[in-house]
Order: C-alpha cells, then structure tokens, then sequence
C-alpha cells in the first residue's frame, strides 16, 4: 500500500513538474541534469570518441592522401583564414566610418577586442533530437560564457553557447536550429566554397581575384533556419553602384555572418555556410538554401572562441558559477 | 529484481542512448528522423519479468533520467529540461505491458521486440500529449518532436530491442529478474506489495 502510495504521489510530481513553466522548476531541473550529464559522461564520451574515430570528421578539401594533399590542404585553409581577415577588414573599415561619423556627434570609440580560442571536444547531444543541442567539453573553467561563440576549422561557424554553463560542460545551440532565430549574412559574388568553380564568366573573374570580389557590390540576407540542417532567405544587393549589372547569387558561393546587433565583432564574416540552391521568383529576387560547409551532427571538436568584448559583458564567474580562473588555451586572430 | 544490477544496466543503455542515437538516425544531413531507444527495452523486461512496483519504479525511474538528458533551447538563449514527460510515458508503457505480460510469449525475441513497438508508442503519445500541453502554457520552449517522429522512434526501437533481448537474457541473473516466473493478469495487489 505504501509502494503504491510513493508511486502516485511520484507520478504527480512528474505531471505537475512536466506542465509547469521552466522558471518554477529551474532549480531542480539544472543540478539533476548535471548530475546525469556528468555521470554517464565516463561512458557516453568514449563510445563517441569511437564512433567518430569510425566516421571521421568531414572536410571541404580536395580528398587524397600524402604530402601533396597536405600541401593543398593547409594552403587551403590558409587562403579561408585571409579571405576572413580580408572581409573582416573591410567590414571594420566599414564600421570605423560609421563610428567617426557617430565620434562626431559625440559618441565614445570602442577598442579593438582580440580573441582567445578553447578547442572543445564534442561529448554527445541530447536525448531529445528533434533540437540539435551540443554538449562539449569546456565550461566556466576554461572561461566559457554564455554567448561565447563556436566555430570548426578555424572560420566556419556553428553556433553558440547557451545559459547555463556548467564548471565543464556546456551546451552549444548552432545556426542551423530553429530555436537559434534569424541570422544576417553577407554574400560576396565570387567568394566560392572550396572545391566550386564559379558558372559565370564575371564571377569567375572576380573569383580569381578576391579582391575585387570582396570590395565590390554584395549581397545580403537575412536567413532563417528551416530544421533540416539548411537555411533559407531572400537576398537583396548591397552597394549596387547605377550602371553596373547587379550581382547574383550563385551556388557554391560562401554566405558570411554579418549581424552585428546579435553576435559579438569577433564573429563578424565567419562562413555561415554555402549556398546549395537558388530559386527566383516572379519578381525577381532570388531566394537561397544556404547549408554549412560540415554537419554539426559529425563534429568531434569546435573551437570555441571568446572575446575580451564578451568577457566584459558577461558576469566574471559565468552564469553557471565559476570557480577557477579562465585559463586561454591560445590567442589568435581571426 | 536485482537493484544495483539493473541500476548498471540501465546507466550503461543511457549512455549508449546519448551517444548512439544520433549516430543511427535515419535522417538526411543535418536533418532529423527517427532513432531507436536503448533504455526503453530494459523498461519493458522489467515490466515482464519484474515484480510490478518493482517494475513501475523502474519505468518512472529510467524515464526521469531520459528527461533530464533531453536538453532542449528555451528563447534562443537558455538549455532546459522539461522533468515529466518520458517519466509519465514509460510508467505507462510498463504498466500496460504488466497488464499484459500473461499473455505474452516471454522466451521469443520477436514477441518482446513487438511488445517494445506497442508499449513505445503508447510511451510516446503520452509524452507527446504531456509536452503539449506544457506548450500551451509556456511559449518559449522550443517545440517538442513531432508524434510522427516520436512514432519513427518507437518503430525503430524494435531493432534494438530484439538485440538487447538476447543481452538481457544472458544478464537475467544481474538484473535478478527471471521469466520462469509467469505472472496473470489479475495479480496486482500481490506485486504492488512486492511479493512474488
């Protein structure tokens, strides 16, 4: 009689926990999770080590082995890293002429903001796989804060860290969740995938000089994750000058973040991804699929990226209660 | 039942949950489908060849932690476990398999592979309704799975299952639960005081 009596008065709870809203149940919710995450971590984290020694982790390049391949490979990251710094450059300039012009009407400047990066092993997902939730390995320890940005292979973004971080744990929500909301990118005709070859003659002109590609018209728009991995928006023309074509969005040409009122400077002109599909409307505007150069769901590490900018709007301890110092692994740019 | 056994047992099936689920989800890049249960199936031994508080606790137990392991975003910026759901699901998947296991053939894999499907979806449907309704009154959370997805799962956990039985079977003596014991329809008050 007592058994039945424990079981239904546990079955309530669970109802009454189950339709109650999370800010009511937080403060039971967030050690429990703890505890299960941190206890099947010993066995969950090796069997995903193995698996993704089995499939390993995807990359863009031109395939084959050796030094040769190497070769190209490094180059090829090299050449991802400067078309970053390049774009990033002229984003900043971009921005100094809007901040001198705000500077005038008396406005503060803010300092340049370097970054410091932490690799974070991938140690699962969550149960619940209709969201695409990482769990890594690296939390308020390694200075992780809520916010803090992840990429892969130095450029590509993948999302970034929710609230709450644990000591040594947290979670990272990437782009293309439908929780993570609307997402602003720019295009730059010519700034193609690895691998792609542009289909138009002008394209591929500007292609071959990124220079060019880079600093002339772009376009933009404003995506919007679709669930399945992808996402979707219209594009519009940026700096369209009268007389000149306006440039088009083609397939294969990278997509950059630029959104500047919902992720940190330091993120700005990441490669959000490339663009899979191009439809046009009756009206004329194209309309792209855009899909990350690596799925989220193969990763077995990020690189989680914190800038001094994000440090000092976030609480020094992070919100999941710190108690050792942020120890930077490494300090680069981009 | 063998507490500590099936306390082993179902941690070590958790994790492989966490860890292979996504591994073996029939889905397109970077989209999402179906994926097989690993815990589910010891909820549903249990349920056969378990006394049935025994049992109860078992599902309500496994179900709980299976909740807390299912992170999802609220708002964009904040990971949440919503406690209940899966709990109140496998509680009702396990006891309507004790309802049933009289009739049950419990020596055949086939037979506990299906009862997996069956007592799955009726886990499902009751977390899916759960999870509803908890949506209705707090908008922030991000959308729980489909119930056609959660009905893909539970398809898909018929593999497992049949797999899983063969290792449950070879661990009866760990997790202390035997099938010679045949229980009828009808002997609840006997299990729910623990009595064999």
């Amino acid at each position: 009689m007592q058994g039945r009596l424990l079981l239904i008065i546990f079955g309530v709870t669970m109802f009454l926990l189950a339709i109650l809203p999370g800010r009511f149940s937080a403060w039971l919710e967030r050690p429990l999770v703890a505890l299960v995450e941190m206890g099947t971590a010993p066995v969950a984290a090796p069997v995903n080590w193995a698996v993704r020694l089995v499939r390993r982790s995807p990359s863009p390049g031109f395939g084959g082995t050796g030094p040769v391949a190497e070769e190209v490979e490094r180059l090829r990251q090299d050449a991802a890293t400067f078309k970053v710094l390049y774009a990033r450059a002229l984003d900043e300039k971009e921005r100094l002429e809007r901040q001198i012009d705000q500077l005038n009407r008396g406005l503060a400047l803010n300092p340049a903001l370097p970054v410091r990066q932490f690799p974070a092993a991938v140690i699962g997902f969550h149960a619940d796989l209709s969201s695409s939730l990482m769990k890594v390995r690296a939390g308020s320890v390694q200075g992780v804060l809520a916010g803090t940005v992840a990429v892969y292979d130095g450029v590509n973004l993948i999302g970034r860290v929710l609230d709450p971080v644990s000591d040594r744990v947290s979670r990272i929500l990437p782009i293309t969740d439908r929780q993570s909301g609307e997402l602003k990118v720019a295009i730059f005709p010519g700034d193609l995938a690895p691998g792609r070859v542009s289909e138009s003659s002008a394209q591929l002109a500007a292609a071959t000089n990124p220079a060019i590609a880079l600093g002339g018209p772009s376009l933009a728009a404003n995506l919007t994750p679709r669930g399945d991995g992808s996402l979707v928006g219209f594009v519009f023309v940026l700096n369209e000058r009268p007389g000149q074509p306006a440039p088009v969005a083609e397939v294969g040409t990278l997509v950059r973040l630029r959104h500047e009122a919902a992720w940190p400077r330091s993120a700005q002109m990441l490669v959000v991804g490339a663009i899979e599909r191009v439809q046009t409307n009756e009206r004329g505007r194209q309309f792209i699929t855009v899909r990350p150069l690596f799925d989220v769901q193969r990763l077995s590490e990020v690189t989680l990226r914190l800038s001094a900018e994000d440090a000092d709007s976030a609480s020094p301890a992070g919100s999941g209660g710190s108690s050792g110092t942020p120890t930077p692994i490494r300090s680069t740019t981009p | 039942m063998n507490r500590l056994g099936t306390f082993i047992v179902g941690y070590i099936l958790l994790a492989l949950e966490l860890s292979l689920r996504p591994e073996l989800m029939l889905a397109s890049s970077g989209g999402v489908g179906p994926s097989p249960l690993f815990l589910f199936p010891l909820v549903v031994f249990a349920a056969l060849n378990a006394p049935l508080s025994a049992a109860l606790w078992t599902a309500g137990l496994a179900g709980l932690a299976v909740d807390l392991a299912a992170v999802r975003p609220a708002a964009g910026t904040v990971a949440m476990a919503t406690i209940g759901p899966t709990a109140l699901g496998y509680l009702a998947a396990a006891y309507f398999v004790a309802l049933l296991r009289g009739m049950i053939i419990k020596r055949s894999a086939l037979a506990f592979g299906f009862t997996c499907v069956v007592s799955a979806i009726i886990a499902q449907i009751v977390a899916a309704s759960i999870l509803l309704i908890r949506g209705l009154l707090d908008t922030q959370l991000a959308p729980p799975p489909g119930l056609w997805l959660r009905l893909g799962d539970a398809l898909y956990t018929a593999l497992t299952a049949v797999l899983l039985f063969y290792a449950f079977r070879s661990l009866a003596a760990i997790l202390g639960m035997s099938e010679s014991g045949h229980r009828r329809f009808g002997d609840f008050p006997a299990s729910m005081s623990g009595r064999r």
